[in-house]
């Protein structure tokens, strides 16, 4: 049903995030390693590494593209407590390496978004038609919306709104809607159950030029991982895939406000549960919507992950499972014929065996009296 | 520590072998991963990958293991009791092992707390004791040397008497419970004492502390294998995670609901500390890098995994696998096993061009890409947009090409090509009234208004046209202009003008659909007409399978009688069900049905709308009984489910339903059992088969009076709309209702394509001011752009502006002179200017008019940067004067610039130079042109679209 190409990524620690450009022609993975590694596509449609840096003095925790109107552009969000907007600049060699084997842009750090006082969780660029906006979320709860009023100087970002949620947050997510007023949603992964929805829903009023919060979902009260709208197209209601213990699905649909829409009240929505599955039997992690929002994939902790489908009654059912194991067993298989991924296996293996002999060796030299081989002992009698 | 507490450790060595022990020692080899093993007797024997290798059960009151990490020998383990004997034992052959059996005395007998084999310097064995007098409480064996510190006797006698002489010993009169080698460095080690201490010693000098600090928490002191510097340590449930470089408090605390009972760092992932507390089911993994450091204010978040490897039963033990990075090994109290992976969380992400990449773990990103057995409307768009799907504004009915698979779509196609022909023909007619584009049924007949003053359908008696003799009494048709401009919109043509009818019905019978051609020219009472058609289809298209025999059709047809009695008529009444062709029985539904009542025509759930509309169209003569109909209406409402796609057609055929109950309510009890008999044997999917909407339509419009007609096509409208069911367009229109059909539909499939194009299509100025729309057609372009199908969004924007010319796209570049600043463009005064020009100047084709100058200020324009002539022509500029609108001036002559330095010339000169350089050809520039555009680098298509929105002028 799927076919498996594996990359090797070489990244040196748990990949946290990977997020795609518009055109899904780049890639941007982030990680504990510190590090964001940009990919390309090449002409044989193969992943390619086109640069590697140190972004952050933390672990990364997410990355997210700008629209490439706004140029190519990424922001990255660290446990080091900041942000950042990077963009690239490619050297002369990047542009004639088009052709030769690997070209090596160069990505400028643009801006440092330092006022969050703690991880910065979540950051998320507005949908294209907000303008260049950028939104952060951090572990003590707080939202900040930064803007380029000037896109084409990206290295000043005033923060243009700041609320604070009251809760750990651990995710956030744009509403893509054309026809909607700007509209956050951000999970909590606050871990007392008690504390209420862990789901919040804010929207920018126009009017009185702040955003308010417009609905908790008090269904979802375990600590929360991802939120995720679907791309919308023009459909009349919003999608909200939450993965939480449970994956959730939420509809929300906008009860028509009487008269004039820019009367500055706040959105009422309905909002409907159209699913919650529990399949994933452990924590939901990851929630990703396809391009026209009709397919869900979720990761869990059992190490799967689901795709799911709404079917003709609006129910969403899961329609595949993608187990690692197995298909691990395949890609690797795979990648021996290509070779592709040769090329790590060997070096990090090699990391891991830290060979003991030597390091005794070393301790020996250095002067201590505990030998502990035959011949060492041999010397000890003398 | 006591009771049936069974505790487990991986092999130093081995990458499979394991040791449990509680009472007894046994040694496991899981020969793959992720295996199990069941403790109970009687499973023990089933399919596990984990075998039991050897036992040792003499061991009595052990109290800790400790596995000896020497290469060689295997297997062998240093064993304290609880009066602190240590014994070196060994599963195998070990004859030629000095090591093994050797036993280790303490001078008072104590309870030992801990053994811990020091992995680098493999023969210090460190034991920890409870307290006795002043005696040491820590003892540092050597296991190896200590043979021959000890004396010369045991090597000769081969006698194993016990050694009682440690190679360290420290803290008297104390007590020690716990005790950790340092990982990196062999002569470092850190105990926990006197259960307020935790200190960190040096072998070199055991004297003093090195560091040394007050904590409660002196239990499982352990350093993290991958960090030299962090250490945790617990006591009943309150856990400390401490760094060396700042010693004198915890850098983190954690506290559990209950008494931790084993608590590790994973080895293989940095910064991982695996708790397991008492009477618990779960492993929790706290991630220690990722919890707030020294903010008190902020309630703790250290990223928290739990893994309950056996549900909801409480766990014995776990043990990480030293080198396999997220294995597992958990135990129960009565010893059931099983050994899994913990996966690494993944992120993944959808492409959007469906790739889904997963980050497995931190070396391997996996990316699926779906193959073609598996459809979402994503996969299903990109593919009608290759086929060229709604781009075609010339030949419409090519775009039915890229979704011949689609059904569901094709009535709305087929509306559109109708009401395109309607147009056209009353174009053709130069007829004075003429139909607005993008209109439905509904309004055509002028039912969507509140009076209900302008058709006057008159009845009109038709004669059956059997062949001569037949004596048949005659039908009531419908008629009047509006009826059959709607006939027209179904695609039914009128009888009137035979040979156009003949020409329809042979065409329908041409393309394989001999049943519809047979009912329609039944519904139009040409009966002798349908015999033959039915005759003609049997005897020259073979029987393909499932068909029913047409011949047979035929016969039973023939005996078309209209005696009410008639055993004929309840025949077929009752067989016609068996039919699985919805014309058929609509045939027969129709031959059948008493005067006036055709409502099992309109019923006939499988046929189409359309088919049905017009039926009633042309047959239904009066209303007084619709208030009879309304109540019967909701309740056959009540137990048919509405929007599934298989029963849709009981929706309509509820609608229709209503309309049987019309002249006489006798039938209403037969009509009932048979209702639910069709449900019953109509399989869902059969949308292919159905009599479709338009001949529905049709239908109705011929047989059905004005009444009855709007309630019925109003509330098939409204079921229609209500599904999203694209066919209702016909009766909508492209109208605020046929919006909101559309909306449905859309927020059905998300099938934003065929709502941006249908929108379009129907050339309506109305629809496209609706937000609606607009979203759905700026939302289908940024599909387009997203896929990078840059020419199929501009084709659908050119499609866009032919049909809906409000639509403007402004000019997105000026270029002006230089010095008068007056634009230099090829406007039409300018051309009629130039035109003069030229046609002095130049004669014949080949000679292109140039423009050198400016046209107000007669200045030169700017020089070309490579040919250093003066740049000579604009584009569209040489269309000729004829208006045909062939450009004449070829790309490469057109001006180009650099976005940055405003340098630039001939595209052609300018792409040649670039190919090979990256700076800009002007001397002294030292703009990097090529490299400014990432974009265009990135994405070498993208040139047109960025260009978009530049307004710039060449200065």
């Amino acid at each position: 049903m799927f076919l498996a190409k594996t990359i090797a990524s070489e990244h040196k620690d748990l990949i946290h995030d990977v997020s795609f450009d518009f055109h899904g022609r780049r890639m941007a993975t982030c990680s504990s390693d510190h590090t964001v590694k940009v990919w390309d596509l090449d002409e044989n449609e193969q992943w390619q590494c086109t640069a590697s840096w140190k972004s952050h003095s933390g672990s990364v925790w997410r990355v997210t593209w700008a629209h490439p109107e706004f140029g190519q552009v990424l922001a990255t969000c660290s446990f080091d407590r900041t942000a950042a907007v990077w963009e690239e600049l490619s050297s002369e060699a990047g542009a004639t390496g088009r052709t030769g084997a690997k070209s090596s842009n160069t990505w400028i750090k643009k801006a440092g978004l330092v006022d969050s006082r703690t991880s910065v969780t979540d950051i998320r660029f507005a949908p294209k038609h907000l303008g260049l906006q950028l939104a952060t979320c951090s572990a003590e709860g707080t939202v900040r919306i930064y803007e380029a009023v000037d896109v084409m100087n990206l290295s000043t970002w005033p923060v243009q709104h700041e609320f604070n949620c009251n809760l750990c947050l651990s995710c956030l997510s744009w509403n893509p809607s054309r026809m909607h007023p700007p509209m956050i949603a951000v999970g909590s992964d606050n871990s007392d159950n008690s504390a209420g929805g862990k789901v919040i829903i804010y929207e920018c009023n126009d009017a009185a030029r702040r955003w308010e919060k417009v609905e908790t979902i008090f269904k979802v009260t375990e600590p929360v991982h991802d939120v995720r709208f679907a791309p919308n197209l023009g459909r009349s209601y919003h999608l909200l895939a939450v993965a939480a213990k449970d994956l959730t699905i939420l509809s929300l649909k906008n009860i028509k406000k009487d008269g004039n829409p820019n009367s500055g009240g706040v959105s009422k929505f309905e909002t409907r549960q159209v699913g919650c599955f529990d399949d994933h039997e452990s924590v939901v992690w990851r929630v990703s919507w396809n391009i026209t929002g009709t397919i869900l994939a979720s990761s869990g902790d059992d190490g799967c992950v689901r795709l799911w489908k709404a079917n003709y009654l609006d129910n969403w059912k899961c329609f595949n499972v993608l187990k690692p194991d197995s298909n691990a067993s395949e890609a690797e298989r795979a990648s021996m014929q290509a070779g592709a991924s040769m090329s790590t296996t060997p070096t990090s293996s090699a990391l891991r065996a830290v060979p003991p002999a030597g390091t005794m060796n070393l301790k020996r030299t250095s002067g201590w009296p505990f030998m502990n081989i035959k011949e060492d002992q041999g010397k000890m009698f003398y | 520590m006591s009771g049936p507490k069974i505790d487990l450790q991986w092999s130093p060595v081995d990458d499979d072998i394991f040791v449990t022990y509680g009472t007894s020692l046994h040694l496991f080899q899981a020969k793959e991963r992720n295996g199990s093993f069941e403790a109970d007797e009687n499973e023990r024997q089933s399919i596990s990958t984990i075998t039991q290798l050897a036992s040792n059960t003499e061991l009595h009151f052990m109290k800790c293991v400790a596995w000896c990490p020497r290469p060689q020998p295997k297997n062998v383990f240093a064993v304290a009791q609880a009066s602190g004997k240590i014994s070196i034992i060994g599963f195998g052959n070990h004859k030629n092992e000095d090591l093994v059996g050797k036993e280790f005395n303490v001078r008072f007998n104590r309870q030992c707390n801990f053994l811990a084999w020091n992995h680098l310097e493999t023969n210090l064995l460190a034991e920890g004791l409870d307290r006795n007098r002043n005696e040491p409480c820590v003892l540092i064996w050597d296991v190896v040397n200590s043979v021959s510190v000890e004396s010369d006797r045991t090597r000769h006698s081969f006698s194993e008497g016990p050694v009682s002489k440690p190679y360290a010993e420290l803290g008297s009169g104390e007590i020690s419970s716990s005790f950790s080698w340092c990982p990196s460095d062999a002569k470092t080690f850190m105990v926990g004492m006197a259960n307020r201490h935790l200190r960190l010693y040096d072998l070199r000098d055991i004297n003093k502390p090195r560091l040394e600090t007050h904590h409660k928490c002196v239990a499982g002191v352990c350093f993290e294998p991958l960090d030299r510097c962090r250490v945790a340590s617990y006591i009943d449930s309150h856990i400390a995670i401490w760094d060396l470089r700042m010693f004198d408090r915890p850098i983190n605390t954690i506290t559990e609901n209950k008494n931790v009972i084993k608590m590790t760092w994973c080895p293989t992932k940095s910064g991982v500390l695996s708790i397991l507390c008492k009477e618990s089911p779960t492993v929790k993994l706290h991630d220690i890098r990722h919890s707030i450091f020294g903010v008190e204010d902020i309630e703790q978040a250290s990223v928290e995994r739990s893994i309950q490897p056996f549900g909801k039963t409480h766990l014995s033990s776990f043990a990480w696998h030293p080198t396999h990075e997220n294995r597992l090994l958990a135990v129960l109290p009565n010893g059931t096993l099983r050994d899994m992976t913990i996966f690494e969380r993944i992120a993944m992400e959808w492409s959007c061009s469906s790739q889904l990449m997963m980050p497995v773990d931190k070396d391997t990103l996996r990316c699926l890409e779906k193959s073609s057995d598996y459809t979402d409307i994503s996969t299903i768009m990109r593919q009608r947009i290759t086929m060229n799907y709604g781009l075609q504004s010339q030949d419409v009915s090519a775009n039915l090409k890229a979704i011949e698979g689609e059904p569901h779509l094709h009535g709305l196609w087929r509306w559109i090509l109708n009401l395109r022909s309607v147009i056209t023909s009353q174009q053709n007619s130069s007829s004075k009234q003429r139909t607005p584009a993008s209109i439905g049924v509904i309004s055509l007949l002028g039912f969507d208004r509140e009076d209900n003053v302008t058709m006057n359908s008159e009845p009109v008696a038709v004669q059956w046209k059997a062949s001569e003799g037949a004596k048949y009494s005659s039908r009531t048709h419908y008629k009047s202009p509006q009826r059959q401009l709607a006939l027209q919109l179904c695609g039914w043509q009128t009888d009137s003008p035979r040979d156009k009818f003949d020409a329809f019905i042979n065409r329908l019978v041409d393309h394989g659909d001999p049943e519809r051609a047979t009912a329609i020219s039944l519904f139009y009472l040409h009966i002798k007409r349908a015999l033959e058609i039915l005759s003609t289809c049997s005897m020259s298209g073979g029987e393909s399978e499932g068909k029913p025999n047409l011949q047979a059709v035929a016969m039973a047809l023939s005996g078309f009688t209209e005696d009410r009695n008639a055993l004929w008529r309840r025949t077929c009444g009752t067989l016609r069900y068996q039919l699985e062709n919805p014309y058929l029985r609509a045939i027969f539904a129709f031959a059948a049905c008493d005067d006036d009542n055709y409502e099992d025509v309109l019923n006939e759930e499988d046929m189409s709308v359309e088919d049905r509309v017009a039926f009633a169209l042309i047959y239904l003569p009066d209303a007084k009984v619709r208030d009879s109909v309304c109540g019967r209406q909701s309740s056959i409402c009540v137990d048919l489910s509405p929007r599934r796609k298989g029963k849709r057609l009981c929706v309509e055929d509820r609608v229709a339903f209503a309309l049987i109950y019309l002249p006489d309510a006798k039938v209403i009890d037969s009509v009932c059992g048979r209702q639910s008999s069709i449900c019953v044997d109509l399989s869902p999917r059969r949308k292919g088969k159905r009599l479709c909407v338009e001949d529905r339509v049709a239908f109705a419009l011929i047989y059905l009076p004005d009444a009855k007609l709007k309630t019925y096509l109003c509330k098939l409208c409204e079921e229609l709309s209500k599904t999203g069911d694209l066919d209702g367009i016909l009766l909508t229109g492209m109208s605020e209702k046929g919006v909101d059909l559309l909306e449905n539909y859309m927020d059905r499939t998300c099938d934003v394509q065929t709502a941006a194009v249908a929108a379009i299509f129907s050339m309506s100025n109305m629809v496209l001011k609706d937000k609606r729309v607009y979203d759905w057609i700026e939302g289908y372009r940024d599909l387009l752009d997203r896929w990078r199908l840059w020419h199929q969004r501009a084709q659908f924007d050119i499609v866009r502006q032919t049909f809906i010319p409000d639509f403007r796209v402004p000019p997105q570049v000026h270029v002006s002179c230089n010095f008068c600043g007056k634009q230099i463009s090829n406007t039409q005064s300018l051309m009629n200017k130039a035109r003069i020009m030229i046609t002095q100047a130049f004669r014949g084709p080949q000679n292109r008019p140039k423009i050198s100058c400016c046209q107000s200020c007669r200045k030169a324009l700017s020089r070309c940067a490579i040919c250093l002539s003066h740049m000579g022509t604009l584009s569209g500029l040489g269309a000729d004067t004829t208006g045909s609108g062939v450009k004449l001036v070829p790309f490469g002559d057109w001006f180009t610039w650099c976005q940055t330095c405003r340098h630039g010339g001939h595209a052609s000169h300018l792409t040649q130079w670039f190919r090979e350089h990256s700076d800009c050809p002007v001397t002294g520039c030292p703009c990097k042109c090529m490299v400014q555009d990432a974009v265009s680098r990135r994405v070498p298509q993208a040139m047109d679209s960025t260009a978009r929105n530049n307004e710039l002028a060449i200065t």
